[in-house]
């Protein structure tokens, strides 16, 4: 992963007591400042966010061991700034203060990667969120059945080369490798349309012609619905009051004309518990009229 | 013209005025029975569409399909009473009594053939069947005073 490209950013989420301020940076095209007609300075060194932060990975495949972080593409509006590169091992003023903590080698060392700050445009500027630590970093170790190593270490903990001690008059002893680091279980979010705060999820709709509806945007993480924290339309908009809104109010909808042809009403959704994720939930209306059968 | 022609001209129009009057009555009358057929068919038209309209919100919410609600028929038979009270004068009964002598059935699941009509409904339809009496003051000569409009009526969302 070319770190350097991956412009960070995940946290608004963690941080739970986020201001409105801060939701309204979250909006495309919401009501703060980033929807003003004049162009945008943005400071030396500030990026717009374009993959987000969705987790830190490590992966085992034979004796190497990975450690990446994993990002998802999109733009939620936010803004981050490298802070500091560092190597294995290497200590840095910001370690500690990310949100997503900065992890060990099996040696004990420090896993290289870069610190990036996360910040949201707001009326008054740009605000800093977090910082966020992406890992970058592999370590390779090489099994070598016979060498003795001494009998004080314990059976079961794994000792890298470099730190063996050889006692020739030791009993040789098969070290086992450690139990491999296993992927941490990426939660399944999805989201969906309903026409109640409650209702069940909908693929699809009729409605009568003028007659006004409420489409609410809904989230689920690991099948259990989650809050949502804001939503926009990015299709099928004709008929939609407000495009742009929180998960405590819905899309008001009205339809005037009836449609030959279902139509598509496309939502994206994100949601706390689906951090750095945008999810994306549709819908289609086929709009009917009352009429006279002859 | 010889003067004993004028006693056979007045005779002849004495023997057909009459009989042209009762055909220009006729037609008269006929044309407003027209009307007010089309009057009773109008509040039957539009009893069904408002019953129509009249969705259950809960069972779009729980499926999203369109679905009557379950007072559709007595929306439809309050409205039909309502829209003939328009034409009051012209029934031979009160418009209540018209609305409750009328056929109303709702159609929720489709698709369905109505027994009465033999038509097929694909969608939730609300039909109203019903003879309506209606007066005809100038008939009452030589015809009955009252006659009968046949009405069927049904609406359904497309």
């Amino acid at each position: 992963m070319n770190v350097r490209v991956v412009l960070a950013t995940c946290v608004l989420v963690m941080m739970a007591g986020a201001t409105s301020a801060s939701a309204d940076g979250l909006d495309p095209g919401g009501g703060g400042a980033a929807s003003t007609p004049t162009p945008l300075a943005v400071p030396p060194g500030l990026y717009l966010v374009t993959d987000v932060y969705a987790g830190s990975v490590v992966v085992s495949n034979g004796g190497t061991t990975t450690y990446s972080t994993v990002t998802v593409r999109a733009t939620p509006g936010t803004y981050a700034r490298l802070l500091d590169v560092v190597g294995t091992g290497a200590a840095s003023q910001y370690d500690g203060r990310s949100f997503n903590g900065r992890g060990r080698l099996t040696d004990g060392r420090l896993i290289a990667g870069a610190y990036y700050q996360t910040f949201i445009l707001t009326p008054t500027g740009f605000v800093a969120v977090n910082i966020v630590f992406f890992q970058d970093d592999s370590e390779t170790r090489t099994f070598v059945a016979p060498t003795p190593v001494i009998t004080a270490l314990p059976a079961t903990s794994w000792a890298p080369r470099s730190s063996a001690s050889v006692a020739p008059n030791a009993t040789p002893t098969r070290t086992p490798f450690p139990p491999a680091p296993t992927m941490p279980p990426v939660p399944v979010a999805a989201a969906g349309v309903s026409l109640a705060s409650d209702g069940p999820i909908l693929a699809s709709f009729e409605v009568l012609r003028g007659r006004t509806v409420q489409l609410w945007p809904r989230a689920f993480v690991d099948g259990v619905a989650v809050p949502v924290r804001s939503w926009r339309v990015v299709s099928g908009a004709e008929g939609i009051g407000r495009t742009i809104g929180t998960g405590t109010e819905p899309a008001q909808a009205q339809w005037l004309v009836p449609s030959a042809a279902p139509t598509d009403v496309r939502f994206e959704v994100t949601a706390d518990a689906a951090a750095g994720r945008t999810l994306v939930a549709s819908i289609s209306v086929v709009v009917r009229s009352p009429a006279l059968l002859q | 013209m010889r003067s004993d022609e004028r006693g056979s001209i007045a005779v002849t129009v004495a023997l057909l005025l009459p009989l042209l009057l009762t055909t220009l009555v006729g037609v008269v009358q006929l044309g407003a029975l027209r009307v007010i057929a089309a009057k009773v068919a109008s509040a039957a038209d539009l009893a069904t569409l408002a019953a129509t309209d009249d969705q259950d919100q809960s069972a779009l919410v729980r499926t999203g399909s369109l679905r009557l609600a379950p007072d559709a028929v007595a929306v439809a038979r309050t409205f039909f009473a309502l829209n003939l009270s328009t034409i009051a004068p012209l029934l031979a009964t009160t418009p209540v009594s018209v609305a409750a002598q009328a056929e109303i059935a709702a159609f929720a699941d489709v698709p369905a053939v109505d027994p009465l009509t033999g038509w097929r409904y694909e969608h939730p339809t609300v039909r109203i069947a019903v003879d309506v009496p209606v007066r005809t003051p100038v008939f009452g000569v030589v015809l009955p005073t009252t006659m009968t409009v046949r009405v069927r009526s049904a609406s359904a969302p497309r």
